[in-house]
């Protein structure tokens, strides 16, 4: 069922035609309750605030285990007839318990690192260097014809209420009237503009913003979001207090959400993949994909790989897609592949400059920065970009997949886990959809949509308990059954046209 | 900034309570994560060991049916010995015959119900073979085999009729080949209900296996199986150890789930015809199942053996079975043939549905037994049974049956008492001899015979009490036999049988036949009195003794007797225990042969008594004397013409005895005080030395006499 097998979203869709670029445009309304703290916290809260850590983990763990007891009693219902039927039951007992495992480590475990100190950190704690109090960051953005959204975005960057920024937007040989907004803010906010004079990439495009970087830490984010005020302040925040960090990723949703029903069901999963699947990860210290919209790095984390990730190649070919996953791959793994890049790239001013020690990092989540991006809103595009995420998840596999089990059980558990979750999903749509009825299984058929459903309703009610005033987890059903019945076959078909991808320069 | 240091002085500061709230919090954790699996476990155990139950369908009975079956019950008694019935499984779609469905025990229960049954427990049961007093009107319901049908369908319908059922377990099969066979968690759960009690079906020899070289398959309870390792068959010991330890294990097995010990053992294939090799002389298996069990219940017997006495005695109990096809109505009916009733009987032969043949033929009538025919020929033989599962605990009854056209040369009836009991007593009986026969088939063997007043009719009496069997025919004459038997051994109906061995001769006949009841101990083995319009003096059958229990060795026949002996007197007494009330009698003979004056002979009447009157006669007197015949006195004399043959005649009243000799000679003996009593007749002869012939009498008679 379901959890279909995105990474967090990643990349700026390719812009509109160009439009006329808007003058003293404010910041769009944002859904409400995103400035102030997200949500006061109740009686329940606030006590649970006032107890010792310890007791406070135990009690969320009684708590959670008490939410997901109907999944519980379901599974336990089917666990003894498992071995009479595992054919029928054995796929949705699998998912059934992942789903539950990580809900269960998301809601017991995770803690957001800029609200509280983390419970679990290294025992190399000593080894990390702290960075300063306030240190100094870079805030970069590669744009290519966003003329529509680039204004708010680069205004919300701009309003970001943190103190010591260096805000640096590359244009990438724009062919609208974003260079012409882009002036324009530049002399009235204090932001620095590279006008690049031929198409790079973005990959490329942000590392020659890089060059011009001087900040402790980088921040990315995408031309099609919007931040909230607080937003990188707060992730700055958990990396001052938690040495161990290398990087953390911004809590994205949907921008455009209520447009049609197809961005508010992307809006639910939104939430779900960064409240559920990134805290899981993070709680283990290995979120897979430090997302786009909002990615904040220790520069001491990256900067050597800086280029070995602008020249990213892919069976034989440079390779367009999967920026936010490889660059967090660098983190994740460069304890064992960080030599052998830099050996690669031994001549690259980014290796040559200053050599930075590799460590085990971390990479946390931080849930209350919050940051919007633009989804999709009808079906081609969304499906345009599905495929790029699985291409990316493609080519990531094999870099990330071949040190992830270094990284300790949990984190194999969930990035392998979720692999497996993602290669099978098209043989399981193929088994339940095709396959059964043609066999007179159709019973099977509406058992697979049952667990299907159930499971986006699942998620949805999570959703519900994080957002209580929002009646969009409705949606979630619909996302769920779009993902098991059409977004599974992307994978395949992804795999097929794989080096389209590879090959191809225009970026349209 | 880096708040661990501050973690380590709070924990610094933890103290008791902290410890206790998280292993509390942990303690919590882990139930709330291992409570739904332990449910979740015991949810599936109990599904799998406990099928749903269906629920009953709503079944619609036919009024005009239901009606019949409650009037029905008036006719039935009020308490009877139970009838056991036989079901196997119960299941709304198996297509065998041993299988009812669930809408059909439904009736069967309904009709029960209606005329009035009651539903024993095996205790009740039990109780009732163990000697106790008959339950009223009930019947007690077997499941052989245990499967999970009694459980899904046969349990909600028991308890919509408030009955109950034994169930009889393979307990080797209990929890195996689910869903076929119950579990025990059902077991259980019915046992707890009260509707049902656990019974013993073998632990796991409810099945064939080889028992000879050829791969011959029969019953693993009743053979002795082949063993192929030794190319032999299992010898006793091997036989006896594998029956023990299957029952051993079956004990242990209901002792080991809680239930009460069984009492009471089913056959498997309720088959006692299976026995191919069990040594004879050696352990009778159902010897080997009563040191363990009451009794032991199959549905096929050599014998009727329906539950009541002869059941008990047997410790085996005869099941009606019932099958996929038996309608609510035909069981109802099996039922009250199979209730015992007491032996009574007006007219058995106006009840031709009462009857079974016997014979072979499957004829459904008895026209064979009362003339109405069909005959099997011209010659041949017919029998049939009354009421043969009803009547097997008769005991202490009387048959009265007429028998006609008896001819000469070949044709007889039998009639046979305490049938199918341990020793049948037959009568058979032809124009001109009775004859008594014990046991069954041709095993029958001869106890005593007796030569009858020849006659093509006859009527028997055949008394039926305690160890006795008692026959009398025509009134006249009697036979008796006492039978070892006891109690319920000996219990049984009747059962007649007509045969024709000529082509020239008719089938004989019944033309009366009444069973009634007599008050137990009524007969006794004492000869019963004979009465003069009944007696017959020259009956070939009859008893002419010289003294009690010595027979005479005169010649009895033709019209009179004749001394045979080389002694010089000869006395001979009729009937003398069976006589010995007689009075108002006449006693009329012809003396003959009296050839030389050294000859005489006398005629007696109330002999037995003290007055005990002898009119002797010679060729030229008479005499009148008093007394026995060791110590008689004379009382009066005359003088006869002289002739070699003089008719006696003598008068028995109250209180005179009349005399008269050749209608001429008269004497009126006042017969008071010594002179008088009752008694019956003699005859004795004198000579004076022995080559003298014997004086004979001929014409003699007795008949009733109209004095004071």
């Amino acid at each position: 069922m379901i959890l279909h097998p995105l990474p967090a979203p990643e990349e700026t869709p390719a812009g509109p035609p160009p439009g006329l670029p808007a003058t003293d445009r404010v910041l769009p309304p944002l859904p409400p309750g995103v400035r102030a703290p997200v949500r006061r916290p109740g009686p329940l809260g606030r006590a649970m605030d006032r107890m010792d850590p310890a007791v406070r983990h135990g009690f969320r763990r009684v708590l959670t285990l008490l939410c997901i007891l109907p999944l519980l009693l379901i599974l336990a219902r089917e666990a003894p007839r498992l071995p009479q039927s595992p054919l029928i039951l054995g796929y949705g007992f699998v998912v059934l318990t992942g789903t539950i495992a990580m809900l269960y480590i998301a809601y017991s475990k995770y803690d957001d690192p800029a609200v509280r100190e983390l419970r679990r950190r290294p025992r190399d704690l000593d080894t990390f260097p702290p960075l300063p109090a306030v240190p100094r960051v870079s805030f970069l953005l590669a744009v290519k014809d966003e003329e529509d959204c680039i204004e708010d975005c680069v205004r919300s960057m701009a309003a970001s209420d943190y103190p010591d920024l260096q805000i640096v937007v590359v244009d990438d040989l724009s062919e609208d009237g974003t260079r012409d907004v882009l002036r324009r803010l530049e002399h009235e906010l204090d932001i620095t503009v590279l006008y690049l004079d031929k198409n790079l990439g973005k990959k490329h495009a942000l590392v020659r913003a890089c060059e011009i970087a001087d900040g402790d830490v980088i921040a990315f984010t995408d031309s099609d979001c919007i931040l909230a005020p607080d937003a990188l302040r707060r992730c700055i925040d958990a990396l001052v207090r938690h040495p161990e960090l290398g990087a953390v990723s911004g809590h994205c949703r949907a921008l455009n959400a209520p447009v049609s029903v197809f961005t508010r069901a992307q809006d639910v999963w939104y939430e779900g993949q960064f409240r559920v699947a990134k805290a899981a990860e993070a709680v283990f210290g290995s979120v897979a994909c430090v997302s786009g919209p909002l990615a904040v790095f220790r520069r001491d984390a990256i900067y050597n790989y800086l280029p070995a990730w602008a020249g990213d190649r892919f069976l034989g070919a440079p390779f367009r897609f999967a920026t936010d996953r490889q660059l967090t791959g660098y983190v994740l793994g460069q304890k064992w592949k960080g030599q052998g890049l830099k050996r690669q790239y031994a001549d690259s001013p980014f290796v040559t400059a200053e050599d930075f020690p590799e460590r085990t990092w971390r990479i946390g989540y931080v849930q209350s920065a919050r940051v919007w991006t633009n989804v999709p809103a009808r079906f081609r595009p969304f499906m345009k970009q599905q495929i790029r995420w699985k291409k990316s998840f493609i080519r990531n596999m094999c870099f990330t997949g071949t040190f992830m089990w270094r990284r300790g059980l949990g984190p194999a558990a969930l990035y392998y886990g979720h692999a497996l979750w993602v290669v099978s999903a098209p043989f399981m749509a193929f088994r339940h959809l095709l396959w059964a009825p043609l066999h007179g299984a159709a019973f099977l058929t509406l058992l697979y949509l049952c667990g299907v459903v159930l499971k986006g309703l699942v998620w949805g009610l999570a959703f519900k308990v994080d957002n209580p005033g929002d009646t969009r987890w409705r949606y979630r059903p619909v996302m769920s059954l779009l993902s098991s019945v059409i977004l599974a076959w992307l994978l395949p078909y992804s795999l097929a046209t794989i080096r389209r991808g590879v090959w191809s320069r225009s970026a349209t | 900034m880096n708040a661990r240091p501050d973690a380590r002085r709070a924990g610094g500061r933890r103290g008791v309570l902290h410890w206790i709230a998280r292993l509390t919090l942990v303690a919590v954790a882990l139930s709330v994560l291992a409570l739904p699996f332990y449910a979740g476990w015991q949810y599936y155990v109990f599904r799998r060991d406990v099928t749903p139950q269906g629920a009953p369908a709503p079944t619609h009975l036919d009024r005009a049916l239901q009606a019949s079956w409650h009037s029905g019950a008036e006719k039935l008694p009020e308490a009877a010995p139970p009838v056991v019935l036989t079901y196997h499984d119960i299941s709304p779609t198996n297509p065998s015959q041993y299988v009812v469905t669930p809408q059909r025990f439904d009736e069967q229960l309904a009709a029960l119900e209606a005329a009035g049954y009651r539903t024993l427990t095996t205790d009740e049961f039990v109780d009732y073979l163990r000697g106790g007093p008959a339950p009223p009107r009930s019947v007690y319901i077997t499941f052989d085999d245990g499967t999970n049908g009694l459980w899904v369908y046969g349990d909600r319908i028991l308890a919509k009729h408030h009955m109950h059922a034994a169930s009889y377990l393979i307990t080797g099969k209990v929890d195996h080949n689910r869903p076929y066979y119950l579990s025990w968690a059902e077991i259980s759960r019915m046992a707890a209900s009260g509707r049902w009690d656990f019974q013993d079906h073998t632990h796991d020899l409810h099945q064939r296996g080889q028992v000879d070289a050829d791969g011959t398959q029969a019953s693993a309870l009743s053979n002795r199986l082949w063993l192929p390792d030794k190319r032999r068959v299992e010898n006793v010991e091997e036989y006896q150890a594998r029956l023990d330890g299957d029952i051993a294990q079956s004990l242990t097995d209901f002792a080991d789930h809680g239930l009460p010990r069984p009492q009471l053992f089913a056959y498997p294939f309720s088959e006692m015809s299976e026995r191919i090799n069990l040594p004879i002389p050696g352990p009778s298996l159902q010897g080997v199942l009563e040191r363990t069990f009451v009794a032991t219940l199959t549905d096929l017997t050599h014998r009727p053996l329906p539950a009541g006495r002869r059941a008990a005695a047997a410790r085996q109990v005869q099941r009606l079975e019932v099958f996929q096809d038996t309608t609510a109505d035909q069981l109802l009916t099996q039922v009250r043939q199979w209730t015992l009733v007491p032996p009574v009987a007006d007219a058995p032969l106006q009840e031709p549905a009462s009857w079974v043949r016997t014979d072979g033929s499957n004829a459904k009538d008895i026209g064979v037994l009362t003339g109405a025919g069909p005959y099997p020929g011209t010659s041949g033989y017919a029998a049939a049974d009354y009421l043969p599962m009803a009547s097997v605990d008769w005991t202490d009854y009387t048959v009265t049956a007429t028998v006609s056209d008896l001819a000469d040369g070949g044709n007889n009836v039998n009639l046979t008492t305490r049938n199918d009991s341990a020793d049948p007593i037959t009568v058979g009986l032809s124009r001109s001899t009775v004859t008594l026969l014990r046991g069954s088939g041709d095993k029958r063997e001869q106890i005593s015979a007796k030569p009858l007043v020849a006659a093509a009719t006859h009527q028997i009496d055949v008394t039926v009490s305690g160890n006795l069997v008692k026959v009398l025919v025509d009134g006249r004459t009697e036979l008796s036999t006492t039978t070892t038997a006891t109690g319920g051994n000996a219990t049984g109906g009747i059962s007649l049988s007509v045969r024709n061995g000529s082509d020239r001769t008719p089938w004989p006949k019944f033309t009366a036949l009444k069973v009634a009841q007599v008050p137990p101990g009524a007969a006794t083995s004492a000869a019963s009195t004979l009465s003069v319009a009944k007696a017959v003096l020259l009956d070939p059958g009859a008893s002419w003794a010289t003294a009690p229990g010595v027979p005479s060795s005169m010649h009895v026949g033709g019209d009179g007797l004749a001394p045979t002996g080389l002694a010089l007197s000869d006395y001979a007494a009729f009937e003398q225990e069976r006589t010995a009330g007689w009075t108002r009698y006449t006693v009329r003979g012809t003396v003959r042969r009296l050839n030389t004056p050294g000859v005489s002979a006398a005629l007696w009447a109330r002999v037995g008594s003290p007055g005990a009157v002898s009119v002797e006669v010679s060729r030229r007197g008479v005499k009148v004397l008093s007394g026995s015949a060791d110590n008689r006195r004379l009382v009066a004399s005359r003088a006869l013409a002289d002739a070699d043959h003089h008719d006696v005649e003598i008068t028995v009243g109250s209180e005179t005895t009349w005399i008269t000799v050749d209608g001429t000679v008269n004497f009126a003996v006042p017969a008071k005080g010594d002179a008088g009593g009752t008694g019956g007749v003699a005859f004795s002869a004198y000579r004076d030395v022995t080559r003298n012939a014997w004086p004979t009498v001929r014409n003699l008679k007795v008949y009733e006499a109209a004095v004071k």
